[in-house]
């Protein structure tokens, strides 16, 4: 142990520690190691586990808010061409349209095509026939569409991809570790106490600048530094389909609502979002409740009828970190906008910047407005290059994935919406390789054992976002059992960890099918808790042992 | 009724059940099996066409994964009507051949001695082989010379005297290659009372066609077939087939892989045994067997599209029915050929391998006869084992006194 | 089409109702979508999940299908299940008196009534009968983790080697990504050569005084694989179950429907019951998806849980589909908890009976409809491990009921 702890004490030192492992922690981490500073990312559980992974993943044209927020509009569409360069394995060009429905009318079409204009958003106004051309499952009740470059973006390929850039670039990252304390000396933030969360093992870091990037979370972290954030969590429900039932987004043309998006992502289709205030002891603990899955299905089958006989495979709900106005002390103005916060300006502790607000769409400017300013603090005078810099997997948009062989094209096609370019890094030079752990989604050995390899996975849960494991139709009912299996034997993983994995892995897969469990849905999990519960005995039934 | 909508695909559990009992799964290595190539793959070719896999044209038809499946999932009708939507593959000279059952019969039967004689002739098999890649091992079946429908022409008036009408579907195989079964059709369905007419234009009913690519020429000819079947459904008359097959496809592979609607008429579509089990059982119809008539020991295969159709237990209580016939019913599994699957070079060995168990179980079985209601599984059975094949109304018409 | 007997169902309740029932002379047709969720089994059947089930059945509340019909009868129906087995000749081994404990696939002991013979069991759930093993394992088989055995037997004083073997066949098989999965490797070792080969390579891998290990994929087609094999190696040779589907449940099913069979008994298969006719309080008929209308005496609902089709969950009501019979508990609360390791309440729910399993429909009980296996409600078949137990006893219950009409 002494050995040890010596070697990790000499890397104890940093410039910049970022906490929270979000789309933005891990864009400011990335945004750091690029300009050359030395930055260590800490996270509690795993990387995009909070409102990151947990939202449409709308890759926004900024449309939705031409109307009401020119601003916000503006900087989506910037980033969205941005986006689409440096991530493109991240993102798919599905575009997007606006649909006018009769209680809508049409009035609220002509503002918005206009300000879309004025915001450098691309709007045609299309015919509702060609609006049913282009996407097949909009509501043929429609009287007007308008056509926007709205597209998809997986927020776990995005965070993952981020993370992986700032550790080439020297940046360290430390999952499943969290920050106990602050540690404050004479007035100023100089580093963080830790506990790992698996060997329960505690530490220090040090660095110039904490960065507080814990989104909802954040109002805590700032409490341990006697700094107050006013932020009001807003719970966002969604609900997830068994498969694509549209192709390009599909958007209500109004005033923006309760779930009114429709996106495709992968082999599935998303609505959302609802939105209503919780506490925040509910943060760490969201579930959907039957109102909302009402009111989802009730407002989505507007959007796409086909919605209304079409499975839903799992529930899931997010919390929105709104930041209150600092010259609203009431709370009630509510910012939607980036929030940097300097917190040696603002309430002066020196050596803090919490990064708040925004939206998963403009993460990289979120990162890269809070690197300014501690590249202003740190006397750093580098210029931000993370919108050029192409990110890990999209540095090529052929990779190989060409149909090498019967029945592999679906692996590898895969694959490659999964990874990018980097899927060349997957081993498939073997059958046992090649051979299939998920048949839903078409993951293979050699997948899995890259992720356990290169992407920091600590679990099941992990895998499922970097591979999407047992994201598909069975939700995990046949493939979370080898998956475990080369989990752990990748990871040399004990046998008594692995089966305690397996079995989270289970009950994370169930609390988000229970909600919308009736139909297809609850036989799925009925075989789930046969095979788990019954044929395997994960729960140890048994009386003797 | 049932209603099927798009998203049937969805109501698979991926229990893999399907693929426990598909034929071609268990002898072809490369055949990925009827979950992965319906239900996932259709998910995955909605994300994005390109998806689609060569390998699904492995696939035979046969249903066997709708069958099994506990969850009512159409699989095989997925994985054709993908092959249907994305094949770039254009079907060459051997397809046409294998799919044009009427109009490469009709040219036969007018020269069928010769041509008999020739598919016969080991050189002349390895010709057909090469140029239009039929394996060579292959025995055709052999064409009749004169047709039923000529034979038909000649019944008119005697036909016309019956009080009640049926109209019969004798399918490409009872005209070109077998009007000895569809003349025990006409006697048995005569000795209940019901004269026989041909329907006004009788095509192929397709299923060929549909499995070789040519979907829209089985479109064109479905909808002379549908039109036909209308007007004697109009005049009150049942539709009947022998061949389980024709009837299947009629009755669901229209709607299903060609999109037609047929729902006027599907359920005036009837298939022979299960016509003459039901007119049995009303009590108003009775057979005359021949009491002197040897016993025969008959093993029952029950093809895969008449188990698609659900009505195998109507065969086999037709033949239970009959005194002096001892019935086996072998286990319902494929007999390989799957129409003309079996027919080209590259399944033949599949082929094969698929029916082996169902062959020893024939040759076990210590059968006089075997008895199914398809032809593609006569010519099966027959170039594969010792046993002569008939069809039930076969057997039923030579018990008849 | 008349039958005597009309059985909704084609999973081990229906047909161990319709070999009893064939057997006394009547005609009997099953009516089954597909195949059953016998290919989702573990090798194994349990009675009820306690050391000495049968007393501990005593004790039950009345609604449990055990209750309605006494533990007496419980153990003659028990008794008789076994026999059943036997003559469709599925061998097994356990009593209802004492639970013995089957291997699951992830290397835990459960407690089951009867098991497939040749399986890995242990009387105690504590241990095994013996000090040495030697897992083998088909190279590339990924629905069986050896290390999960191994850590298990080790954690039982056993010594435990493990090989992973390769068979031609089976190196063909695995350039598909789809293939290694238990049917195809049961398929390859129904081979004569494929069984030769695997014998000496047990023969080779083992020692002597080693209990050889292998997944449960022995036998697809041909049931003695396991005896044909041990007799080859010389070794006593173990099966442990698999994840699905299940060879075993394969076997057991195609026992049963040959043994159905051969009692004159017709399978209606891919037709599910979506239709029925009454008369004067009874039913009359039953019409399937394949527009066929069944007539008979009597009529069973054997349709299965809601995998199987026998019960539906909607969005705020469970159903029985094809009758519209009541359900218990009454439905309309949540029937789902968020702790899949928790009891799910829509486990215990089913059709609603009468002591004798005739079911009720708008409150009045229909006397030649009777429910048996798992659309019956009041008992959690994965909770108290009583799922095939509840299906081979209330299968038998009625089948003496109808016989004796």
């Amino acid at each position: 142990m002494g050995i040890l702890l010596h070697i990790i004490t000499m890397n104890r030192e940093f410039d910049v520690i970022i906490i929270g492992g979000g789309a933005t922690g891990a864009g400011v981490a990335r945004d750091c190691a690029l300009r050359g500073i030395k930055a260590l990312l800490i996270e509690r559980h795993d990387i995009a586990t909070g409102a990151t992974g947990r939202n449409h993943g709308l890759l926004h044209s900024g449309a939705r808010y031409a109307v009401n927020d020119r601003e916000s509009a503006e900087e989506c569409i910037r980033e969205n061409m941005i986006l689409r360069r440096i991530a493109s394995h991240c993102v798919e060009d599905t575009g997007g349209i606006f649909i006018s429905l009769p209680e809508d009318g049409l009035d609220f079409q002509k503002k918005f095509i206009e300000l879309c204009l004025a915001a450098g958003i691309s709007a045609e106004a299309i015919d509702p026939k060609e609006a049913l051309l282009l996407e097949p499952s909009v509501n043929p009740m429609l009287i007007g569409a308008v056509k926007v470059p709205d597209g998809s973006v997986d927020p776990f390929r995005l965070t993952a991809a981020n993370i992986m850039d700032a550790r080439l670039h020297g940046a360290q990252v430390l999952t499943y570790t969290r920050v106990d304390e602050l540690i404050i000396e004479s007035g100023k933030v100089v580093g963080v106490k830790v506990t790992d969360t698996i060997s329960g093992e505690k530490g220090e870091y040090r660095a110039a600048i904490t960065v507080n990037a814990c989104g909802i979370w954040g109002r805590d972290l700032a409490a341990k530094a006697g700094v107050t954030i006013n932020m009001l969590p807003a719970k966002g429900a969604l609900l997830v389909f068994g498969h694509r039932v549209n192709n390009v987004v599909i958007n209500r043309c109004r005033k923006p609502a309760d779930a009114d998006i429709l996106v495709p992502g992968d082999n599935i289709t998303v609505i959302g979002t609802t939105s209503s205030k919780v506490s925040f002891d509910q943060c760490d603990d969201m579930y959907v409740t039957r109102e909302e899955v009402d009111l989802l299905l009730r407002e989505g089958s507007m959007l796409a009828p086909a919605l209304n006989h079409t499975r839903i495979l799992r529930a899931y709900a997010g919390v929105r970190p709104l930041v209150a106005s600092d010259d609203d002390p009431s709370g009630r103005s509510v910012s939607r906008g980036i929030v940097v916060l300097d917190h040696a300006t603002r309430d002066g502790v020196e050596g803090f910047v919490t990064i708040t607000g925004g939206k998963l769409m403009t993460y990289r400017l979120m990162a890269e407005w809070t690197v300014d300013l501690i590249c202003k603090k740190l006397n750093i005078d580098k210029k931000c290059t993370t919108a050029e810099a192409l990110l890990p997997g999209s540095t090529s948009t052929s990779g190989d994935c060409k149909r090498t062989a019967i029945s592999s094209y679906g692996a590898k096609g895969s694959a490659f919406y999964r990874h990018g370019n980097r899927v060349d890094n997957i081993d498939s030079s073997t059958a046992a390789k090649r051979a299939l752990v998920c048949e839903c989604e078409q993951v293979s050995v050699g997948e899995v054992e890259y992720a356990v390899n290169e992407l920091k996975v600590n679990n099941l849960v992990d895998l499922r976002r970097r591979t999407r494991v047992g994201m598909g139709t069975c939700q995990g009912s046949l493939c979370s059992c080898r998956a475990a299996a080369v989990m752990a034997s990748t990871a040399k993983m004990c046998s008594e960890r692995a089966k305690a994995d397996l079995k989270s892995f289970i009950a994370e897969r169930w609390k988000g099918m229970s909600a919308v469990a009736w139909g297809d849905t609850l036989r799925e999990g009925e075989m789930l808790s046969w095979l788990y519960d019954g044929v395997c005995n994960l729960s140890n039934k048994n009386q003797q042992e | 009724m049932k209603q099927y909508s798009e998203n049937n695909f969805e109501q698979c559990t991926k229990c893999t059940v399907c693929t426990v009992y598909c034929p071609v799964a268990a002898v072809n290595p490369l055949y990925p099996g009827p979950k992965h190539s319906g239900p996932d793959g259709e998910r995955l070719r909605m994300k994005n066409p390109a998806f689609y896999d060569q390998s699904l044209a492995m696939c035979l038809n046969c249903k066997r994964c709708e069958v099994a499946c506990p969850s009512d999932v159409r699989i095989g009708d997925i994985i054709q009507s993908a092959r249907i939507k994305h094949s770039a593959k254009k079907p060459g000279l051997r397809e046409f051949t294998l799919a044009n059952t009427d109009l490469v019969g009709s040219m036969a039967t007018l020269v069928a001695p010769v041509v008999n004689a020739t598919l016969g002739l080991k050189p002349v098999r390895h010709i057909v082989e090469g140029v239009m890649n039929i394996d060579h091992r292959r025995i055709f079946p052999k064409y009749a010379f004169g047709t039923f429908e000529g034979w038909m022409r000649g019944q008119r008036k005697a036909q016309a005297q019956f009080s009640k009408q049926i109209a019969y579907f004798h399918g490409c195989y009872v005209n070109y290659n077998n009007p000895p079964l569809g003349q025990a059709f006409v006697k048995v369905v005569n000795a209940l009372g019901y004269g026989v007419q041909l329907l006004d234009k009788e095509k192929c009913c397709g299923v060929a066609l549909i499995s070789n690519g040519f979907v829209e020429k089985a479109k064109k000819q479905a909808k002379t077939n549908l039109a036909s079947i209308r007007k004697a459904v109009e005049k009150g008359m049942a539709v009947v087939a022998t061949s389980s097959t024709c009837t299947f496809t009629l009755r669901d592979e229209y709607e299903h892989l060609l999109g037609l609607d047929n729902h006027d008429v599907r359920e005036s579509i009837d298939l022979a045994t299960k016509f003459i089990y039901n007119l049995l059982c009303d009590g108003n119809h009775t057979l005359k067997f021949n009491p002197e008539a040897p016993r025969l020991r008959v093993a029952y295969h029950s093809p895969c599209h008449l188990e698609r159709l659900g009505w195998t237990p109507y065969s086999i209580e037709l033949l239970k029915l009959i005194p002096n016939v001892e019935l086996v019913k072998l286990d319902s599994q494929c007999c390989g050929i799957a129409g003309t699957y079996g027919f080209k070079k590259e399944n033949y060995q599949t082929s094969q391998a698929i029916g082996e168990p169902l062959f020893a179980a024939i040759e076990a079985s210590e059968c006089d006869v075997v008895s199914t209601d398809c032809e593609t599984c006569k010519w099966q059975i027959e170039m594969s084992t010792t046993k002569k094949v008939l069809h039930p109304i076969e057997i039923l018409a030579s018990f008849l006194s | 089409m008349r039958y005597d007997t009309v059985i909704i169902g084609g999973g081990l309740s229906a047909l161990m109702c319709g070999i009893e029932v064939a057997r006394a002379g009547k005609r009997v047709a099953l009516v089954a979508t597909g195949n059953s969720c016998l290919h989702f089994s573990s090798c194994s059947f349990g009675l009820y999940n306690a050391p000495e089930p049968l007393k501990a059945i005593e004790s039950l509340p009345a609604i449990h299908p055990y209750a309605k019909m006494g533990a007496e009868q419980v153990e003659v129906y028990a008794t008789r299940a076994t026999e059943i087995l036997n003559i469709a000749g599925i061998a097994t081994v356990g009593s209802a008196e004492q639970n013995h404990y089957i291997a699951t696939p992830v290397g835990k002991w459960r407690e089951c009534w009867l098991s497939i013979e040749g399986m890995l069991t242990s009387k105690s759930g504590k241990d095994v009968d013996f000090k040495s093993a030697t897992i083998l394992y088909p190279e590339g088989f990924l629905d069986f983790y050896t290390q999960f055995i191994v850590d298990h037997l080790e954690g039982m004083g056993v010594k435990v080697k493990t090989h992973a073997f390769e068979l031609p066949e089976l190196v063909i098989r695995r350039n598909n990504p789809t293939e290694m999965r238990t049917v195809t490797v049961a398929r390859a070792l129904d081979k004569t050569e494929n069984i030769e080969a695997l014998a000496s390579i047990i023969a080779h891998q083992s020692d002597k005084e080693d209990v050889v290990l292998l997944p449960a994929v022995l036998g697809f087609n041909s049931v003695d694989v396991l005896s044909q094999l041990s007799r080859l190696a010389d070794r006593d040779i173990r099966e442990i179950p698999t994840l699905i589907p299940s060879v075993e449940g394969v076997k057991v099913e195609r026992a049963l429907n040959r043994a159905f069979e051969s009692m004159g008994g017709v399978i209606f298969m891919a037709h599910t019951a979506v239709d029925y006719a009454m008369e004067e309080g009874q039913i009359k008929s039953i019409t399937t998806s394949k527009g066929i209308t069944l007539t008979a005496d009597d009529f069973v609902l054997a349709s299965g849980s809601f995998i199987g089709g026998g019960l539906t969950a909607e969005r705020d009501s469970l159903r029985e589909p094809i009758f519209g019979a009541d359900i218990e508990p009454v439905s309309g609360g949540e029937y789902t908890t968020r702790d899949i390791f928790e009891p799910q309440p829509f486990m215990s729910c089913g059709v609603a009976t009468d002591n004798t399993f005739k079911v009720k429909i708008g409150g009045k009980v229909v006397e030649n409809l009777y429910a048996c296996g798992a659309v019956l409600s009041g008992y959690n078949p994965v909770k108290e491990g009583c799922g095939a137990g509840v299906a081979m006893t209330t299968a038998l219950k009625v089948a003496d009921d109808i016989i004796n009409r």
